[in-house]
């Protein structure tokens, strides 16, 4: 459970699947989907656990992400998106950071090999499966289409 | 990798990540190794302060503050005396500098939910709280602020509209 007061001033990674596929979003002090805020069941386990998975992949940087955030999204920016993408995750990053209730996030970076659902353990499985985006996963871009 | 040795391997890190953390997990913030130089340096701050907001949100300050996972970083400075503090409680402070009570009046006050957020939870606010309490003739106006940062990305995070009424920014 994330109390708005967290959500406002942590950057907290958060996940969710789609079309059997993993992507990892972070929040930079923005609102979380309910799905998200209202979990505490194996949810505080799953950025360390992602975060301690094998690289698996080759990326590739959003082409368009110039066009959205300008001259930000140099290396230093793309460091942790990448390290999430290398271990087949889509990487999405809150659009406006800090402002609290604006939706929007983009892509970032993604896998060319994605880790799937079917490749992780159940647990982890069933918790991603309560937060679901239907769509293609990389075109995700509006935090309150999480279900 | 073949795709049932990802699996294997997902599941051995599972195993892993529950036997091992008895708390929550420390997410990995990579160093701040860019993302600030002189020319974001507004006039006034000391360049020490600014360094040691990139340390802390590097973690390699060994009085480091919970940066982990916390939204924005930022310093403060009054009178040759620093702070440096986090976003993360994303609350005000609980003891507050009057001179900062007053100054966030026309916000409704310090806690107050507004458009902008909670008035004070910012890291400007923590930070600057911190030297007005210890300097009580202090004014807000003199109190200089390094740009917040957010750890996770190296980015300065331009200042909210909250404490762009307090501090008196444009």
């Amino acid at each position: 459970m994330f109390t708005e007061e967290e959500q406002l001033g942590l950057d907290i990674d958060w996940f969710f699947t789609s079309d059997n596929y993993i992507a990892f979003a972070a929040s930079a002090g923005g609102r979380l989907p309910e799905s998200i805020s209202k979990t505490s069941e194996n949810y505080e386990l799953l950025s360390a656990y992602f975060r301690s998975l094998p690289e698996i992949s080759e990326i590739l940087i959003n082409k368009d992400l110039s066009k959205i955030i300008g001259s930000e999204a140099d290396e230093r920016y793309l460091e942790d998106f990448v390290f999430m993408a290398k271990r087949g995750l889509f990487s999405f990053d809150k659009s406006i950071p800090n402002n609290f209730d604006h939706p929007l996030y983009h892509l970032v970076a993604k896998p060319l090999t994605p880790l799937t659902l079917n490749q992780v353990p159940n647990e982890v499985r069933n918790t991603l499966l309560k937060s679901r985006f239907v769509g293609g996963i990389d075109t995700f871009s509006d935090m309150t289409l999480i279900k | 990798m073949f795709a049932g040795k990802v699996a294997q391997k997902a599941q051995e890190a599972w195993n892993g990540i529950k036997a091992t953390m008895k708390q929550d997990p420390v997410q990995t913030l990579h160093s701040i190794n860019k993302g600030l130089n002189d020319g974001s340096i507004k006039n006034g701050l000391i360049k020490s302060v600014v360094h040691n907001v990139v340390k802390v949100a590097t973690g390699t300050n060994s009085d480091r503050i919970d940066v982990a996972a916390t939204a924005t970083v930022g310093g403060a400075e009054l009178n040759g005396q620093t702070a440096i503090a986090n976003s993360g409680a994303g609350k005000a402070p609980e003891v507050v500098a009057p001179q900062l009570e007053e100054a966030a009046q026309s916000l409704g006050g310090m806690g107050a939910k507004n458009q902008a957020g909670v008035v004070g939870s910012c890291c400007e606010v923590h930070a600057a709280n911190e030297l007005l309490l210890k300097n009580p003739g202090a004014a807000v106006r003199d109190i200089n602020l390094t740009p917040a940062i957010r750890p996770r990305t190296g980015k300065v995070i331009p200042m909210c509209d909250n404490c762009k009424v307090i501090f008196k920014k444009d």
